[in-house]
């Protein structure tokens, strides 16, 4: 059974200190205001993604929207949360079990998701930066990638940044100032670096039978692909991500397409190295060579690769990110993306990762 | 768990399994391969520098001990480092987190 994304919303991106409750309603209110012809008892399944330790979100998100759902439950994998929840979805809608269900995504600035403390390969150097810096001097020692290269993928995803109203910086950024922002290791400095915010989106996946009664352009779900290699991050191989490798080859093989077909996509920009790594895993560079693309996409205003701005212009409220990443493709392959969009995007693609790169999830989707 | 209380007495050990011989890294409670039971051991050194980086002129960086167990550390006397290099345990404990510290390895 097909599965569409009939609708969807992104509630602004920030620093505050909202209560989770409150995110988790914010972005449910804006889809049912944004979604023609639904109704609260339409919905089969409630399903929250969250790195967040209060309990039942899911049920409480349910009774405080007016939604009494067959199924209701949260999903926690780390940063690429949103995106296990919407494969939980599309699954349930597949089997049959739902043909309406709600994902809901959103995150606290200052969350437990943002240290894997579980991870004793890694020592005393357990903030995200060490991994971080590690797959840094990797790629420059194997490829000789350089700071400038690494710069401009902070300055595309800056200035792509600036046309999203949700995105938590809107701030202008010169190369210079990139390149002298704080240095925070050898490495890495601080432009290189998403920042975990506040925020949180929602879809609407459902079956194919309803989809036309909540817009008129569903947008379908074709490929899907997961893979978890580990949960340490010294197993990696440091210049590639084998998890997205994996997992892109398995979504490609379901959507029946090849790279070179993708007209936009959505990618985890966790650091300035990780979306060059992507780009070579995804098969839209070939290795070692993704930086002479995003110096391309820089220098011509081309918006393919993170219209929304990534996590690093964005922003990266954990949970939330692969439910925006969702919303993101959707709009631009309904065509309704206003200053982000992509001319005449018919095939899309979100690529989400975990924990060091350790777990990562690719969608395909067509309009 | 004994990883910790080796550590907290200086020594780096790891899990072997007393059936299928696999050794388990990270530190589990039972073998990973076969779900035996584990006898713990001292690793076996030197190990391989994978690759390293700095931090406000604090250098680090990955060991890879036995071809296939990898840990971050403080690395000290480090004048010109190569990757793939013999690396040594200097220093090992346990707060918090495990904290190792490595040195070049001179035969």
């Amino acid at each position: 059974m097909k599965v569409a994304i009939a609708g969807y919303s992104t509630t602004k991106f920030s620093l505050d200190n909202t209560p989770i409750e409150n995110l988790l309603i914010s972005a449910t209110k804006q889809l049912f205001q944004n979604t023609k012809n639904l109704s609260q008892k339409d919905i089969d399944a409630v399903l929250v993604s969250t790195n967040n330790n209060k309990k039942y979100l899911a049920p409480i998100l349910a009774e405080m929207t007016g939604i009494a759902p067959k199924i209701s439950h949260s999903i926690e994998n780390m940063c690429n949360s949103g995106t296990n929840a919407i494969v939980s979805g599309f699954s349930y809608v597949s089997s049959g079990m739902a043909d309406a269900v709600l994902v809901v995504g959103a995150e606290q600035a200052e969350n437990s998701g943002q240290v894997l403390d579980w991870d004793v390969s890694r020592g005393e150097f357990k903030h995200p930066i060490f991994w971080g810096t590690m797959f840094t001097k990797a790629h420059k020692r194997k490829f000789g990638t350089t700071d400038k290269d690494l710069a401009y993928v902070s300055a595309l995803n800056h200035k792509n940044a600036q046309d999203n109203p949700a995105a938590y910086n809107t701030k202008k950024y010169t190369m210079d100032e990139i390149m002298k922002s704080k240095l925070l290791t050898d490495d890495l400095r601080l432009l290189d670096c998403s920042r975990s915010c506040t925020g949180s989106a929602a879809v609407l996946l459902v079956s194919e039978r309803f989809a036309k009664k909540y817009t008129d352009t569903p947008i379908w779900i074709e490929g899907i692909g997961q893979k978890t290699t580990s949960a340490s991050f010294t197993k990696n191989d440091l210049t590639r991500i084998e998890s997205t490798s994996d997992a892109c080859a398995q979504a490609y093989s379901m959507a029946d397409i090849n790279p070179t077909q993708i007209d936009v996509a959505e990618i985890h920009d966790a650091f300035s190295i990780c979306e060059l790594m992507i780009l070579e895993d995804l098969g839209f560079a070939p290795k070692g060579n993704a930086a002479g693309l995003v110096t391309e996409l820089y220098k011509t205003n081309n918006k393919k690769i993170n219209p929304r701005g990534g996590l690093i212009g964005a922003g990266h409220p954990l949970g939330a990110t692969g439910v925006a990443q969702m919303a993101e493709i959707t709009m631009q392959l309904q065509g309704v993306a206003t200053k982000r969009q992509i001319e005449n995007a018919q095939i899309g693609l979100v690529q989400n990762m975990s924990a060091a790169a350790t777990s990562s999830t690719v969608l395909v989707m067509k309009r | 768990m004994i990883f910790e209380s080796e550590l907290k007495n200086g020594k780096f050990v790891v899990g072997q399994c007393i059936k299928c011989r696999n050794t388990n890294w990270p530190p589990n409670n039972f073998c990973n391969n076969c779900f035996g039971d584990l006898t713990w051991r001292q690793i076996k050194e030197p190990g391989i520098l994978i690759e390293w980086s700095s931090k406000n002129n604090q250098i680090f960086g990955i060991v890879e001990f036995e071809n296939s167990i990898r840990v971050i550390g403080t690395i000290t006397n480090d004048t010109n480092l190569k990757t793939g290099e013999k690396m040594t345990i200097s220093n090992c404990g346990f707060s918090e987190t495990p904290k190792f510290t490595f040195a070049p390895y001179f035969e």
